[in-house]
């Protein structure tokens, strides 16, 4: 399978909408969106972390969308809705679990090489907008835990001067932070990072060039 | 209960009826060493995390043989 | 790195490749992940402790209720110590030269003497011995007032346990009737309402006042010692129960137990500066010197890469 070369289509230009669908074929062709074929050393179960990160955050949202169907106290009141609750926690450690497994994969594969940087930028951005959700989360649980974490934590807020715009005392604030904005912040880093990991391809080994040659190595071929 | 406009209704009955399996919700256990405290149940996360980050990069990934 | 040379992994692979399902993957994981967090939700269920009222507080506790309305009244409650952003009693903390508290400035203005306890006794209009004492109490120099409520909260400190039946005769004014009239309206239940933003009236969305309140008082963090989520015994880690919490959170609750985090009155404000610059570090890692070699120099990679450092050769150490 060869892949396009990302270029060419701009010539298409004779309109504004044929000039934006040529650039945008041209910074993230089809090909390189949904390929189906990886490069030979995409072969670890390392790699499987950044997608199952990514349905964890899809069970979050599904879980945490039926709570916020019902409204904030339902969960409280009836049993299928602790259910629910369950289901939203549950997946929300499974989602910081694999997260934290990616990174640390993605760190000892120096992942960043080769013009990702911000591919490494935006899932650590991601991660941590991911723990202010987290965090906002047990704020409107409306429990112990919300009235303890959220006590004890405006010192810590307070001492940035952030607390005097952003009161986690306020649940009202708060909940609406944690249903709208934080998710919808956290989604989007997320389409961005999947973005840049295919417009530039997996990272190849450490000490392999593109064309596959190991660099030092008694010359085996890279034949395809 | 009925299960009209109930999202899930199934598994909610199921959970409804079972409950919890194991109770967590008694005093919690915690390890201590010098200063530092962490419960059994953090501990466990992250030891886990660290076994499957070991599997992950030690387990064959199936399919790894070049055509 | 090599200094002057193309980054050589920029840019389309062009070597060998296999075939890659990635809609089938992420189908399966899809799958796998559900089912995962079922099992675990129908395993583990999730955590509920039921939140503190302040009628519990008040009924379970009320000796610490009655010092902690006295606390507000001499002003030497946290809440009515704090300084910004609810009050200007002090300055906050500070990292370095950089007063963000004070420069944030009073954006959540909390009297705590007259929100918790004046405003809320003035409500109780059928007891006239509570509004008499309220008026007297009023219509006193502050002087006089700090005076009164000082040597009450300090009779109380030393009296058994704090009782207020037990304390040392003295000149208290018109302060022990206020704070057990404040009692009474708690234990009724009617406190908790009156201290939710009494600015937006009917609806009620903002907890900041009853929320200080009670974080004023002691049984509120009894019962979170006894949880194990104090923030001198890694609390912000833990959760109730046996239950896993933010382990995520483990380096800043770290902080709060080592010096000179533990011991310092700054603590929060220095563990803030500190966290933000290590997650900007983490952010920026692939620029860091030292930190971004560090995958090199350990064979972690090789495992990741086996199969292909087998087939064509492996690199150089
Ligand atoms: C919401 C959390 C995240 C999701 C859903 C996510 C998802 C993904 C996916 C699907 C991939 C491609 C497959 C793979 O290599 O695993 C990927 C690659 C990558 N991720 Fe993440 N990620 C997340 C967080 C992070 C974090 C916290 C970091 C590091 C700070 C990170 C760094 C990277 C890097 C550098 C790559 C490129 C890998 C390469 O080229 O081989 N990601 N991510």
């Amino acid at each position: 399978m060869s892949q396009t070369p990302a270029s060419g289509r701009a010539g298409e230009r004779s309109t504004w909408t044929g000039w934006l669908r040529a650039h945008t074929l041209d910074a993230i062709p089809p090909e390189h969106l949904l390929p189906d074929t990886q490069p030979a050393y995409v072969a670890s179960w390392i790699y499987v972390f950044g997608v199952l990160a990514l349905t964890a955050f899809v069970v979050v949202c599904v879980s945490g969308l039926v709570i916020a169907l019902k409204g904030p106290t339902w969960w409280q009141v009836s049993s299928r809705g602790h259910f629910v609750n369950s289901l939203h926690l549950w997946s929300v450690e499974l989602f910081f679990f694999f997260m934290v497994v990616h990174l640390w994969g993605k760190f000892f594969m120096a992942a960043w090489r080769g013009r990702r940087a911000l591919t490494w930028m935006t899932g650590a951005v991601t991660f941590l907008a991911s723990i202010g959700t987290a965090f906002t989360g047990y704020l409107v649980q409306q429990n112990f835990d919300s009235q303890w974490i959220s006590t004890q934590a405006k010192d810590g807020i307070n001492a940035t001067g952030i607390g005097a715009f952003w009161n986690v005392l306020d649940f009202g604030q708060m909940l609406l932070w944690h249903v709208a904005l934080l998710p919808l912040a956290v989604s989007v880093l997320i389409v961005l990072h999947i973005l840049l990991v295919r417009t530039s391809g997996v990272v190849p080994p450490i000490g392999v060039d593109l064309d596959g040659r190991v660099e030092g190595a008694a010359a085996k071929e890279a034949a395809p | 209960m009925s299960a009209g406009g109930d999202p899930l209704p199934l598994l909610a009955a199921l959970a409804v009826s079972i409950e919890a399996l194991v109770d967590l919700t008694g005093p919690g256990h915690y390890l201590d060493w010098r200063f530092i405290q962490i419960s059994g149940a953090n501990f466990a996360v992250i030891v886990l995390m660290l076994v499957v980050f070991a599997l992950a990069l030690f387990l064959p990934f199936p399919g790894g043989r070049k055509r | 790195m090599t200094a002057g040379r193309v980054d050589p992994a920029a840019g389309d692979w062009r070597g060998p490749r296999r075939p890659y399902d990635l809609v089938k993957e992420f189908i399966v994981a899809l799958v796998a992940v559900s089912l995962l967090t079922v099992v675990l939700a129908l395993l583990f269920s999730s955590p509920n402790e039921k939140g503190v009222t302040l009628e519990q507080w008040a009924q379970k506790a009320p000796n610490d209720f009655i010092a902690t309305t006295v606390s507000e009244l001499a002003g030497t409650s946290t809440s009515a110590s704090y300084g910004p952003p609810y009050n200007h009693s002090s300055t906050g903390q500070q990292i370095g030269p950089l007063h963000l508290q004070k420069w944030a400035g009073v954006r959540i203005p909390v009297d705590p003497a007259r929100d918790f306890v004046i405003s809320p006794l003035r409500t109780m209009t059928a007891d006239a011995a509570v509004q008499a004492a309220v008026r007297r109490y009023e219509a006193a120099p502050a002087a006089q007032q700090d005076q009164w409520a000082g040597a009450y909260a300090d009779a109380l400190s030393k009296a058994p346990e704090g009782d207020p039946a037990q304390v040392a005769a003295g000149d208290y004014g018109p302060v022990p009737a206020m704070a057990s009239g404040l009692l009474g309206l708690a234990q009724s239940g009617a406190l908790d309402s009156q201290l939710v933003n009494a600015g937006t009236g009917f609806y009620q969305a903002d907890y900041t006042k009853p929320l200080l309140f009670l974080a004023d008082g002691g049984y509120l963090a009894d019962l979170a010692q006894a949880q194990h989520l104090s923030g001198n015994q890694w609390g912000m880690m833990n959760e109730t129960g046996n239950f896993p919490g933010q382990p995520w959170l483990w380096l800043y609750t770290f902080w709060y137990q080592v010096r000179p985090f533990s011991t310092s009155t700054n603590a929060d404000a220095l563990v803030w500066g500190l966290m933000m610059l290590l997650s900007l570090a983490l952010v920026l890692v692939p620029f860091i010197p030292g930190v971004r070699s560090i995958p090199r120099r350990l064979p972690l990679y090789r495992l990741v890469w086996r199969s292909y450092y087998r087939e064509h050769g492996a690199p150089r150490r």
